[in-house]
């Protein structure tokens, strides 16, 4: 996978252009504002917090936390394109897949066990057990994503 | 000129600059400040430029609480990080783009929780959001991703 990727045009793109990492990084940062900004008042809400707000309606910020996700899937593929060797053997890096991968279980499990009941809650009455573990569990793995993503250029490889 | 010296030599400004876990850490916990703040923020901004129309916006109002955490959090950790390379980062003009992107953003972000305070139940009511929140919120927003651009851009500009 490595090599193969050392061999596109992609790559030479995205390590020639000088603009193209900076560029990425600050859209990184973005992506992962607006993400996590959206992902605060949605798992706030279930854990059982901002109860003004109707815990139907906050599922409006869901499609803005996805963009969010999009944004980073994009420009975090591009980092993996200019500097697959960097990434692939990387413990950090590593750690953070792991936890995204955790955190997408999280949201199978929000989706299959509370996203249908959820729609007859009471709108600003406080959150079952369940769904306030669903919104704790969130908020704590993609912390933990963004600082292993954080820790990636100070923590050795291997 | 002197005082930056000073800070750099006092025992934060050294701690940051040559222990192993200073700065990985302080720059962690400024990712996380940075998605509290930004985050929080570009949630309550949208909102007063009329997305997600559907959410309740006087409870969005501990949101820009949450953000104001946020910001004593980079407040520490940004002055830790700033104590160990004062006179470089002094003297960076990204860096000063930065702090006035962010001073900026402080008093149009405050402006905004003001008019919130005073008119954002008459908003959820039915009230047209004035174009005076509107345009505050769409300054406080760009404000904040003009700092984000320079502040990636510090590690890129000599």
């Amino acid at each position: 996978m490595e090599q193969w990727i050392l061999t596109t045009s992609l790559h030479t793109w995205v390590i020639d252009t000088p603009w193209a990492w900076p560029l990425f990084e600050t859209l990184h940062f973005f992506g992962l504002s607006l993400m996590l900004g959206a992902l605060f008042v949605v798992d706030l809400r279930l854990v059982g917090l901002f109860r003004g707000l109707s815990i139907q309606r906050t599922l409006q910020l869901l499609p803005w936390a996805s963009f969010g996700f999009g944004i980073n899937l994009f420009t975090g593929l591009m980092f993996l394109m200019g500097d697959p060797e960097r990434y692939f053997s990387h413990t950090g890096f590593r750690i953070k897949m792991l936890l995204i991968v955790l955190a997408g279980i999280n949201v199978l499990w929000f989706v299959l066990r509370i996203g249908g009941p959820l729609q007859t809650w009471p709108g600003h009455s406080n959150t079952p057990l369940e769904a306030k573990l669903i919104g704790v569990l969130s908020l704590v793995l993609w912390f933990g994503v963004l600082i292993m993503g954080r820790l990636i250029p100070y923590v050795s490889t291997g | 000129m002197e005082y930056f010296e000073w800070l750099e030599l006092s025992p934060l400004g050294d701690w940051v600059a040559t222990s192993t876990w200073g700065y990985p850490i302080l720059l962690s916990c400024h990712a996380i400040g940075l998605a509290v703040v930004a985050g929080s923020l570009a949630m309550v901004d949208l909102r007063v430029m009329g997305c997600f129309p559907g959410l309740e916006i006087s409870p969005l109002r501990s949101l820009i609480k949450l953000a104001w955490v946020g910001f004593i959090v980079n407040l520490i950790s940004g002055f830790s990080l700033f104590a160990g390379q004062a006179t470089y980062f002094i003297n960076h003009p990204a860096f000063l783009i930065k702090i006035t992107c962010i001073s900026l953003a402080l008093v149009s972000s405050a402006r905004l929780q003001s008019l919130l305070k005073q008119h954002a139940d008459d908003w959820d009511g039915g009230g047209i959001v004035g174009s005076n929140a509107k345009i505050l919120a769409l300054s406080s927003l760009l404000l904040l991703c003009a700092a984000m651009i320079a502040g990636r851009l510090i590690a890129y500009i000599e």
